[in-house]
């Protein structure tokens, strides 16, 4: 378990090397996340090494904890602009949860027509 | 003084988990200490030190994700066109709202470039607020509190979208592990397509969030 969770920490930790190395605009983590799933895909029985990042995901909202305490030490961030920050923030949301339906539904209802 | 900032995160986490229903323990928790650190004249410079271990575990919980990813890959390769498009516009459209809206309603560009990545589970959001150049602590607060508001849209997104496994993929995607825990409870196509859009949209936002957000502030 502590060598899965080694792997993981030395996999972000090259990924970060390699995004900012190649100066590449993706956070390292996520391209160290990618070679993950190319590699799980070629030796799908390395999953049993990699156990503990199940454990890691299932305490994650913990980690979040010091970072929303932190927001609101960030409010004086905003300033004024609560209630503007709020309503893009629902405006995003809702934008990304319609097209998503939109374009699952549209893609689908033309894939059956063309069989 | 830093262990203790860790203890009683640790402590009230725990707490919330067990006690609080309703509420999502990160935010009820957080709620609590953001009233108690300053009775308790911890300052928020000695809890971010007290604290930084658990923030630095959210790059190895990144990479960790790539499991649960594994894992769909034959659900991923059933449906994967419809999936792959709605995700790549449910993305685009939440990156691209976030900067014209917040554009036209006043937002700065620090603060446009916080809220633009909120739609992607959070601990991607937060790394990618930290390529944006955001501020990670707005960045968190956005992605947790739009989750858990856009999962109480899960009954009707449902209805109204009469196909379990569209209504999933939007879930998954706007509202990340909030949206999916709801839409698998109702639905366990939905739960399933929640699960591989949140996963995919972790990587559709990552590649796209740091290409239109320069792009569309010009």
């Amino acid at each position: 378990m502590i060598a899965g969770f080694a792997a993981l920490l030395g996999l972000s930790a090259a990924g970060n090397l390699l995004a900012g190395a190649l100066h590449i605009p993706v956070p390292g983590p996520v391209l160290a996340g990618v070679a993950l799933v190319c590699w799980l895909a070629r030796r799908p029985q390395d999953v049993a090494f990699f156990g503990s990042a199940d454990r890691l995901i299932a305490a994650m909202p913990l980690l979040f904890v010091p970072l929303v305490v932190g927001a609101a030490a960030s409010l004086s961030v905003l300033g004024g602009a609560l209630t503007p920050f709020v309503l893009t923030l629902t405006a995003s949301t809702l934008a990304a949860l319609i097209a998503t339906v939109a374009v699952a539904r549209l893609t689908t209802w033309l894939c059956s027509r063309s069989h | 003084m830093a262990l203790f900032a860790l203890a009683l995160t640790l402590v009230s986490y725990e707490l919330a988990r067990r006690y609080v229903r309703g509420l999502p323990p990160v935010l009820t928790s957080a709620a609590v200490l953001i009233v108690v650190l300053p009775l308790l004249h911890v300052t928020h410079a000695d809890y971010a030190t007290g604290t930084w271990v658990l923030v630095a575990l959210l790059s190895p919980a990144v990479v960790a994700l790539a499991l649960p990813f594994h894992r769909r890959r034959a659900a991923l390769a059933a449906s994967a066109l419809p999936t792959v498009a709605g995700v790549v516009a449910g993305a685009a459209a939440g990156i691209a709202v976030a900067v014209l809206a917040g554009h036209a309603l006043g937002l700065s560009d620090l603060l446009v470039r916080a809220v633009a990545p909120r739609a992607a589970t959070t601990p991607i959001a937060v790394a990618i607020a930290g390529t944006l150049g955001a501020n990670a602590h707005l960045t968190a607060a956005a992605a947790l509190v739009g989750g858990v508001l856009c999962a109480l849209l899960a009954p009707l997104a449902l209805r109204l979208a009469r196909d379990p496994h569209a209504a999933g993929l939007g879930l998954g995607l706007a509202a990340h592990g909030f949206g999916t825990a709801r839409a698998a409870q109702l639905d366990e196509t939905a739960g399933a397509s929640a699960a591989t859009a949140m996963a995919l949209n972790g990587l559709a936002t990552a590649l796209l969030a740091p290409l239109l957000v320069p792009l569309l502030l010009r």
